[in-house]
């Protein structure tokens, strides 16, 4: 019978350019992680709900980029299954387009509801058809997804509005044990659906770069190519975010709403659209964070759960006050997994995340607690 | 709030439940050699479900603690068998130990587990509570992975043959799902059961009348750790493997609280229907949808969530939960003499015999981060007397009250009941002690009947450990009865309280500090609640100033304003402003 | 691709035209013969899919041609059909468990035709044992399965001391002397590990680091990290079809360049090559078979005859684990008609007992049930091709592989 634990080699612990390395895997890990919790902090702190299918998202944006690179593949995926896929991207595309047009862009122009509505939602499905057309006319070429960003984001947003309008937000007022059940029932629905559709393969990107790096100099070090733009990509959407929040009306809306739900509405905050809005940001930066993985990560349906504990644990580290707090506590969570990792085992850096989710808020609880007492007042 | 939900269920129906279980599973004992694999191998899931769901359903659903990471004792108890039963290096138990031995140990490590994981995660509330048990369950299976000189790791512990046959596994199967079933029912209709759904309601308001909440949760939770351990140790010998994956299965949880819900959340027979519901749609989709079924089961659960948070028993019960099987005994005792006036009964209880100050209260401080709420407050209230607090808005009323019940500890200060320093206590503790308070929000336990509220705040000082498996004594009912019946509540003893009035809701609270038997009552902020029948105050509510002593936090004490006697009420404290000292307390 | 055509061309095997030809036993099937049930559970998706659809097509290329060459089963006079039942694992072994008995119970099969990997088939037999059903393996490698006193299984294996044997030493020939070792932690890779350390220790190299990764794992990150810094000469990697792309990526990654990257399950998969494209190349894998081996029966002809059969009904060139579940079908076949009947008990009897050739390798079983093969050829890729180079070499390794920035 063979026994499974077969001893190590003593790594040293002194090694600086193995210490460099680590660290700077983890930074690009960590800076990644911050960019996946951003958007499950975000829906936390505005709407209060805890979206136990936020890795399921994470995993619909990585599919999506799998999909926009590999559009004629067919390792498993046939006609039958492409054209939905397809379509519902599509109809994502046309409502999403449609939704920002009429909520946001062509109030100053059509003031008459009814019209905007109706031109927002015939440019929406216009520009799809067009975008259709073109990528249809180059033989479907597969779109790199860094630059599939804007679609992935657009496409994320829709789908975030509509849940959110449809779904969520009928869990607003309900006790927790609603919130949570009905999250995890859309978690278990995303996961067969990825399942049924895709399979339960892993899949990676093959991106032309993707195994590429940089060499710093002589040294050892190298760093990814895919995991600093993936780096860079998440820094922007932060900083975006953290510039969206603090310096537009919109994102005013929404911190008065986080703060304070009745007084907001008293003001004159329609309360139902700011979810709305939330929801379609929190989903879009999801998303992003999903194409981001695709592609220095191998990615199955049932992965997500691990996703979600992580930004949990994000959250938890963090606290739900500031963007700040969660890009420090991610990267924490980055620089831990990859020095245990790197020092002690691959096995027990998975561990990690979940240790630190069960110790901070065993330890910690009031940090979140008090943010918790706010919404029973 | 119809007249038809207060008669009292029938003494005959409260057999019912008991002789079906009993029946029931009989009826699975003695049929199953005559039955053919494919009906054997269903059943047999079906009890291992129906068992997990009713475990889930005692901490979950009893108590109301929603654990998302449930299956982590199914891989407590999986390992336990494997580690004692299988062949190779692992322990060189291996070999001399029988499966039902290694099932006994693998309850006593799931209670064991419970107790170590619960110590520290039961302090959390709600939504909290879920989300780390879901962590929990992942780092636990993964460090199992990360221990291969204890678990095999990876690799998996492979048991030895001869295997189990089927109807080995069937009758195992059922005897723990039996005493898996039957002990929740016992536990529904006992004490034990009051005090968790008192808790589950409502757990401050419980701590406040003396359930020892801290005690009830973890013991629940142990009870609930080995009987899952029970049921992983069983499968794990069916699948005569066990590597972490299979051990601590993901989606395991989501079909127990699935099962429950469907059923009926909080009741014994609710796993049982729900149990039975889910695995013949399951059955039925698995043939026709294949690999949808799991899609559709989700949509189902968030239809039930959002729709039907009862299930399958709350629709047919949806009124209030007594026109159930619950609490068949705990009826007002049709033994019950006549109501004795107040003012008798009052005189005739004990008055304590002691110079001392009965509550006592030093230097009492307490901030909030940089606020201070009290500041230094010194009270002495003697026996018998009727003290008003009085305070303008956010003077600390309230806090100073959550101060002296344990709610709160001040952040310096020291309070004493009756000599005993309380100052760093829980409420239970407090209670227990002898103080009672009402509360400025009215917190009644909302889900469960009036008669079982007052049920609910009795002495429980009084109720050795034992007595918690059984349900209450006449006494208690006979004191029940007299309280409701004084206050004006009677008629309303099986309605559930969420159907009362605020100002019956006051009184009722009123009733359950009586319950407790206490030293000092503190009432908080009466006069918020406007919606009085001052008649019925006035015929009902003569209170002497006998053998409580009271704190008001205002002047004009509605029991009191237009009674018939009513004894001066000296205003001894004066709360003026926060932050500045309080005003002389006499003595 | 694979998939696809795999599936497509079952549904229609399944509707087995009564061609009525005569082939060895005089036997011609069709609808209307009494049909022998053979359960299938293999990992159709999931981790091992690669691995466990070259398993299954192995066993639709022995169907298709038991129903429509041999004409049948031909048990004690009687002829007949093959029927195979299968499922998809997902590389699940919850669901390895209840797919079998459900085969077993519901759809009355006779024997079970194992899935891929160890973990999957420890399961599985547990169930086979308990039923009294014969299950064949063909793709579970790890010893261990087999040493548990288990009656009813069988299966052509190679000993993991077998895999990774010639490999190495041709690679101290070369004058390799360090080594790092990584392991998935579950039986089978765990037991290669442990006689690849084996092998080393005899041979004087010195291991700097035998690291342990989990099954689910995404992140290899911090280990190449730590084995960069090592600096072997050689890396050995144990895992399956998608531990061994994950090696590569992420060695690529961290510019991670030893002289040789020994990866002997995995990469010896035709898919590999054409999945990781020029990446594949300067890799070393092993395998139990090829097509250029020199064997052969009366059934399926030469290795290459095999090969020939394979790469029509699927457009790829086979892996030696669709040739190895094919080579265990019929090993199972051949055992009932020895056997006379469909008898688990006699069946066990025959298959103890039988000794036959084929285009994989001489099949004998021991008492245990197991057919030992002989040790792994070592292949390396060059050029997108896979190429001998131990232990009788066609051609000379390329040695030291050039690094990724050369490339």
């Amino acid at each position: 019978m063979a026994c499974a634990n077969l001893g190590r080699t003593l790594k040293f612990i002194m090694d600086m350019s193995f210490f460099l390395q680590l660290t700077i895997n983890g930074i690009l890990l960590g800076g990644f992680y911050a960019l996946m919790a951003a958007g499950f902090s975000l829906s936390w702190r505005v709407t209060r709900i805890i979206n136990l299918a936020h890795g399921e998202f994470v995993l619909m944006g990585a599919y999506l980029a799998w999909f926009l690179l590999n559009p004629k593949e067919s390792i498993g995926l046939d006609i039958g299954i492409r054209i939905p896929i397809m379509s519902i991207i599509m109809v994502g595309l046309a409502l999403s387009l449609g939704l920002l047009l009429n909520r946001f862009f062509l109030g100053r122009w059509v003031n008459h509801p009814w019209q905007r509505r109706s031109a927002s939602y015939i440019a929406g499905i216009v520009v799809t058809i067009i975008l259709y057309l073109i990528w249809s006319a180059s033989d479907f070429t597969p779109i790199d997804p860094f630059l599939a960003i804007p679609l992935i984001a657009l496409f994320f947003f829709g789908l975030g509005y509509i849940v959110q309008d449809t779904l969520l937000n009928r869990l607003v007022d309900r006790p927790f044990l609603t919130m949570l059940l009905v999250t995890f029932a859309i978690k278990i629905m995303l996961e067969n659906f990825s399942l049924l559709i895709y399979g339960a393969d892993p899949r990676t990107l093959n991106l032309a770069y993707g195994g590429s790096f940089w060499r710093m100099g002589e040294s050892n070090i190298t760093i990814s190519q895919t995991r600093f733009f993936a780096l860079v990509i998440a820094g922007t959407m932060i900083l975006s975010l953290a510039i969206l929040l603090r310096g537009t009306r919109a994102g005013q809306a929404i911190r008065a709403t986080a703060q304070h739900r009745i007084a907001a509405r008293l003001v004159g905050i329609n309360i139902k659209q700011t979810y709305a809005t939330t929801f379609g940001i929190v989903l879009a930066l999801t998303g992003i964070a999903g194409a981001m993985l695709s592609t220095f990560q191998p990615f199955t349906p049932d992965s997500g759960s691990s996703w979600t504990l992580r930004a949990f644990a994000i959250v938890a580290l963090g606290g739900l006050a500031h963007v700040e707090g969660i890009v420090a506590a991610a990267l924490l969570l980055g620089l831990a997994e990859s020095y245990v990792g790197g020092y002690i085992s691959t096995g027990w850096a998975i561990v990690v995340p979940f240790a630190v989710l069960v110790i901070t808020l065993i330890v910690r609880p009031p940090r979140i607690q008090a943010s918790m007492m706010i919404e029973q007042a | 709030m119809s007249s038809q939900n207060l008669a009292p269920p029938s003494r005959l129906a409260s057999l019912f439940s008991p002789a079906a279980a009993i029946a029931l599973i009989l009826t699975l004992l003695f049929i199953a050699p005559g039955l053919d694999r494919s009906t054997l191998q269903f059943l047999t899931i079906t009890l291992m479900w129906v068992a997990l769901a009713s475990s889930w359903n005692l901490i979950g659903g009893y108590a109301g603690y929603t654990d998302f990471g449930h299956a982590l004792f199914v891989g407590v108890g999986a390992y336990t068998v494997g580690i004692l039963l299988a062949q190779g290096d692992a322990l060189s138990l291996a070999g001399r130990l029988t499966f039902p031995q290694a099932l006994i140990a693998a309850f006593l490590i799931g209670a064991v587990f419970a107790l170590v994981i619960g110590f520290p995660t039961l302090r959390l509330k709600g939504a909290y509570f879920a989300i780390v048990m879901l962590g929990m369950l992942a780092m636990i299976r993964e460090i199992a992975r990360n221990l291969p000189g204890v678990t095999q790791g990876g690799v998996g512990i492979n048991f030895a043959p001869p295997f189990p046959q089927m109807l080995e596994i069937y009758y195992v199967m059922l005897i723990v799902t039996s005493i898996i079933f039957l002990t929740s029912l016992w536990i529904f209709r006992s004490q034990l059961g009051t005090m968790l759904q008192a808790l589950a309601q409502d757990e401050i308001a419980a701590d406040m009348r003396g359930i020892n909440t801290t005690t009830v949760k973890i013991g629940i939770f142990m009870l609930v750790g080995g009987f899952t351990a029970l049921i992983g140790a069983t499968r794990a010998y069916w699948l005569g493997f066990a590597n972490p994956d299979l051990a601590f299965p993901e989606d395991f949880t989501i079909q127990m609280i699935m099962i429950v819900l469907l059923g009926g959340l909080g009741r014994p027979w609710g796993p049982v229907i729900g149990g039975v519901a889910f695995l013949a749609i399951q059955n039925l989709l698995w043939t026709n949808g294949g690999e949808a079924h799991l899609i559709i089961m989700s949509a189902l659960l968030i239809v039930i969530a959002l729709l039907f948070p009862g299930g399958i028993l709350g629709i047919f019960n949806s009124e209030n939960r007594s026109t159930g099987s619950r609490l068949r005994r705990d009826q007002p005792s049709e033994k019950s003499t006549l109501l004795l006036s107040m003012t008798d009964t009052l005189r005739e209880w004990q008055r304590p015999e002691t110079t001392n100050p009965l509550l006592e209260g030093r230097d009492i401080t307490r901030d909030f981060g940089g606020i201070r709420a009290i500041n230094k407050i010194n009270f002495q209230i003697q026996p018998g007397e009727i003290v008003g607090l009085l305070g303008p808005n956010g003077s600390g009323k309230s806090t100073l009250f959550d101060c002296i019940s344990g709610i709160l500890k001040p952040s310096n200060g020291e309070i004493f009941l009756n000599g005993e320093d309380i100052t760093h206590l829980n409420p239970w503790r407090v209670n227990r002690y002898g103080l009672a308070r009402t509360f400025q929000n009215i917190r009644v336990f909302e889900g469960l009947t009036v008669y079982e509220n007052m049920l609910a705040s009795r002495k429980w000082r009084a109720v050795p450990l034992w007595a918690w498996m059984w349900s209450a004594p006449p006494e208690t009912r006979q004191r029940a009865d007299e309280f409701l019946a004084y206050l004006g509540l009677s008629p309303f003893s099986h309605m559930s309280a969420s159907g009362l009035s605020a100002g019956q809701q006051r009184l009722l609270e009123i009733g359950m500090t009586l319950m407790s038997d206490p030293l000092v009552i503190l009432i908080d902020d009466q006069r918020h609640q406007s919606s009085y029948d001052r008649r019925h105050q006035n015929q009902h509510f003569t209170l002497e100033s006998g053998a409580w002593t009271h704190i008001f936090p205002d002047r004009a004490q509605s029991p009191f304003r237009d009674g018939a006697v009513s004894p001066p009420l000296r205003p001894q404290l004066w709360i003026a402003h926060r932050r500045r000292h309080t005003g002389g307390s006499p003595e | 691709m694979r998939k696809v055509s795999a599936l497509f061309l079952i549904f229609s095997l399944w509707i087995i035209p009564a061609l009525g030809v005569s082939a060895q036993g005089g036997c011609a099937v069709d609808e209307n013969s009494p049909g022998i049930t053979f359960g299938v559970v293999v990992s159709l998706t999931g981790k091992f899919s690669p691995e466990g659809v070259d398993t299954f097509n192995g066993y639709a290329i022995w169907h298709d041609w038991v129903n429509n060459e041999q004409g049948g089963i031909n048990v004690g006079g009687e002829c007949y059909r093959a029927d195979i039942v299968y499922y998809d694992d997902q590389s699940d072994p919850d669901m390895v468990s209840t797919l079998v008995e459900r085969l077993i119970i519901e759809d009355g099969a006779n024997f079970i035709l194992g899935p891929y990997s160890t973990t999957l088939t420890q399961v599985a037999s547990v169930v086979t044992e308990r039923e009294n059903i014969i299950m064949m393996e063909s793709n579970g490698a790890d010893e261990s399965l087999f040493t548990r006193g288990f009656q009813n299984l069988f299966g052509i294996i190679t000993p993991a001391s077998g895999y990774t044997e010639t490999g190495i030493a041709a690679l101290f020939d070369l004058g390799a002397r360090t080594a790092v070792i990584a392991y998935e932690d579950t039986a089978f890779p765990t037991t290669l590990a442990q006689s690849a350390r084996d092998h080393l220790d005899n041979l004087g190299m010195q291991i700097l680091a035998i690291e342990r990764f989990p099954k689910n794992v995404a992140d290899l990150t911090s280990m190449f990290t730590s084995f960069r810094e090592l600096n072997p000469d050689v890396f050995i990697g144990f895992g399956h079809y998608n531990d061994a792309i994950l090696f590569i990526r992420t060695a690529k990654e961290l510019g991670f360049s030893p002289d040789a990257m020994f990866i002997p399950v995995g990469a010896s998969n035709p898919a590999f090559v054409s999945e990781m494209g020029d990446d594949a190349d300067f890799i070393w894998s092993a395998s139990q078979w090829t097509a250029d081996m020199p064997y052969d029966d009366p059934y399926f002809g030469t290795a290459s005859d095999y090969a020939e059969r394979y790469v029509e009904a699927f457009g790829i060139q086979p892996s030696y684990e669709a040739a190895e579940a094919t080579a265990s079908a019929l090993a199972l076949q051949l055992g009932i008609e020895a056997a006379g009947t469909i008898d688990t008990d006699t069946v066990r009897d025959a298959l103890q007992q039988l000794s036959a050739q084929t285009f994989y390798g001489a099949v004998q079983f021991n008492s245990s049930g197991v057919s030992l093969s002989e040790p792994m050829i070592t292949l390396q890729i060059q050029n997108g091709d896979f190429v001998v180079v131990a232990p009788d070499a066609d051609a000379r390794p390329v040695w030291p592989a050039p690094t990724w920035e050369e490339r």
